[in-house]
């Protein structure tokens, strides 16, 4: 098998292939976590470390792991990790690591990790896949931070907090779109964005 | 050896599961005293910005007033403010924190830069503004802490999950729908110039979805609300999670929360009518969260009744009433 370019497993999965948009995977954590810009950029961190570190990790050791236990060790690499970043982000910021609560320690079961564990760092060196865990991680992070941009400012009227439409409650003109803060806006939200990169790429299309 | 021997397996799997553990203890207890320290911090900050904020009006303080452009300002916003404030605008703002501390604590406030170290001059046990001590809901006294289950460790909200402290609540009166208490509580005296300036109490109790978690600061007189904070809650943010807009918050300010010596505190569904002759006790509901204000209501009225501090504050308010008389007999 010839080895993957570096430039193309680092930035395939943002737009060509991207885990969310074209893999549709990991929806329900990118719905969860998205109501605001910095939630959604510390998460896209969190998922690209934790994709990034768990594939070299995985790599490294895969001419060892036994076939009849490999996802189960591939989930136990990838836990620790979680854990530790869930750990880090509590000591070093604690405030969005309240937010974020229950979602960090979700990224486990984030399909994204594990399907990069089994789909590529299983056949590859240590230093390739963990370029291929942080573009993955990079496509899914684009996609968090694009709907964390338009459901805070939509939503609050704010970004990063700062408010820039100042909202009503406030004393200001807008009238926050309390739906954008609920759940099913990301969908709307991550659909239009599915659409404009296969209008842009067509290929991407499913055969019908 | 084959890697998929039954040898190879559980050599790969106990080494695996060596390494992670070490990995993740290793992160755990390394990190631990940060962690811990942010959510005292955090803690600690909620229980400032409850009761610690300046008030400005739009005629009084009309520049003030447009600067923030707000009717309440936190002193951590004040603090924070002074820096960038324009040169005509500061010594007011010095002002505002000096009411609110007191001299001598907002000098050395004001050379302090950083958030954490702000919170730690606010609670310095020895000259800080903030005093935290024990209270016994039984009987309304105060309890040094060599006397609390655990001394210095002593945790109400681990206490109240504790089978061995907590106390249980009777169902009719377990009107916060908490279950159980713990038996001592740590309330915050703030102080200005040796003074009591507000006290603030915490209070638990069942929303919607979730047991929240905060604060309630009440003004000297001890009946009169003076701000409330939720710290903890897993509400729907746009609907319950609105127990955290810093508007509906600012109408409890000045609110009588008692009547008869009864709690009092009525969160209505709609708003207020200002020419209501209870309007004094009643607050804004909160729209397509009744449930959420009702438990806010019930939590409120929990705390300050006598299942909660209402024996502390009784005691509280006599002794501020005996110190009152004497005062004046003195005077006299």
């Amino acid at each position: 098998m010839a080895a993957p370019k570096t430039t193309k497993v680092l930035f395939d999965p943002v737009f060509n292939n991207n885990p969310i948009g074209l893999q549709v995977l990991g929806i329900c954590s990118a719905l969860a976590v998205t109501t605001k810009l910095d939630k959604s950029i510390v998460m896209a961190a969190a998922v690209i470390a934790v994709t990034a570190c768990s594939s070299a990790v995985i790599a490294a050791i895969r001419n060892y792991i036994p076939n009849s236990i490999r996802i189960i060790v591939q989930m136990v690499v990838i836990a620790s990790l979680v854990i530790v970043v869930d750990q880090l982000l509590k000591a070093f910021v604690y405030d969005i690591a309240k937010q974020l609560s229950v979602f960090v320690g979700l990224i486990i079961t984030n399909c994204i990790v594990m399907g990069r564990a089994e789909g590529f760092a299983m056949k590859n060196a240590p230093g390739i896949s963990f370029l291929d865990g942080i573009g993955n991680g990079l496509g899914y992070g684009l996609v968090l931070i694009i709907v964390g941009f338009f459901r805070e400012l939509i939503g609050n009227g704010t970004l990063f907090g700062y408010s820039l439409m100042p909202s009503v409650s406030l004393g200001g003109w807008y009238v926050p779109n309390g739906l954008m803060l609920m759940p099913p806006s990301a969908f709307f939200l991550i659909g239009v964005f599915i659409w404009l990169v296969r209008t842009w790429k067509p290929e991407q299309v499913e055969k019908e | 050896m084959s890697r998929d021997s039954i040898g190879n397996i559980l050599r790969v799997s106990i080494l695996l599961c060596l390494v992670c553990a070490i990995g993740v203890s290793v992160a755990a207890v390394g990190l631990k005293d940060r962690q811990e320290e942010n959510k005292r911090l955090d803690q600690q900050k909620n229980i400032a910005m409850t009761a610690l904020f300046a008030e400005f009006n739009e005629q009084d303080d009309a520049d003030l007033y447009g600067h923030f452009e707000s009717g309440q300002v936190s002193l951590f916003e004040l603090l924070k403010a002074r820096d960038e404030a324009p040169e005509n605008l500061r010594p007011q703002i010095d002002a505002a924190v000096e009411d609110l501390v007191g001299a001598q604590a907002a000098k050395k406030l004001a050379s302090l830069k950083n958030e954490r170290e702000i919170i730690q001059a606010l609670f310095n046990p020895a000259d800080g503004v903030i005093k935290k001590q024990f209270v016994d809901l039984e009987t309304g006294d105060v309890v040094p802490v060599s006397q609390l289950p655990k001394g210095e460790g002593y945790d109400a909200r681990a206490a109240a999950g504790d089978a061995k402290l907590q106390v249980k609540i009777p169902a009719e009166r377990n009107i916060a729908g908490i279950g159980t208490r713990a038996p001592y509580y740590a309330v915050y005296r703030v102080e200005k110039d040796g003074e009591l300036a507000s006290l603030v109490l915490p209070i638990v109790g069942k929303g919607l979805w979730s047991t929240m978690y905060g604060f309630l600061a009440l003004d000297p007189d001890l009946t009169t609300v003076r701000g409330i904070n939720y710290y903890e809650h897993g509400e729907t943010p746009g609907l319950g999670g609105e127990v955290d807009n810093p508007i509906w918050k600012r109408q409890w300010r000045g609110k009588v929360a008692f009547e008869d010596g009864e709690p009092a505190i009525d969160v209505i569904k709609g708003s207020v009518n200002p020419s209501d002759p209870n309007a004094q006790h009643k607050i804004d509901g909160l729209a397509g969260a009744t449930i959420t204000a009702v438990g806010v209501e019930n939590t409120v009225n929990y705390w300050l009744g006598e299942n909660g501090f209402g024996e502390y504050l009784k005691k509280q308010r006599d002794q501020r009433q005996a110190g009152r008389s004497r005062e004046s007999r003195v005077g006299s």
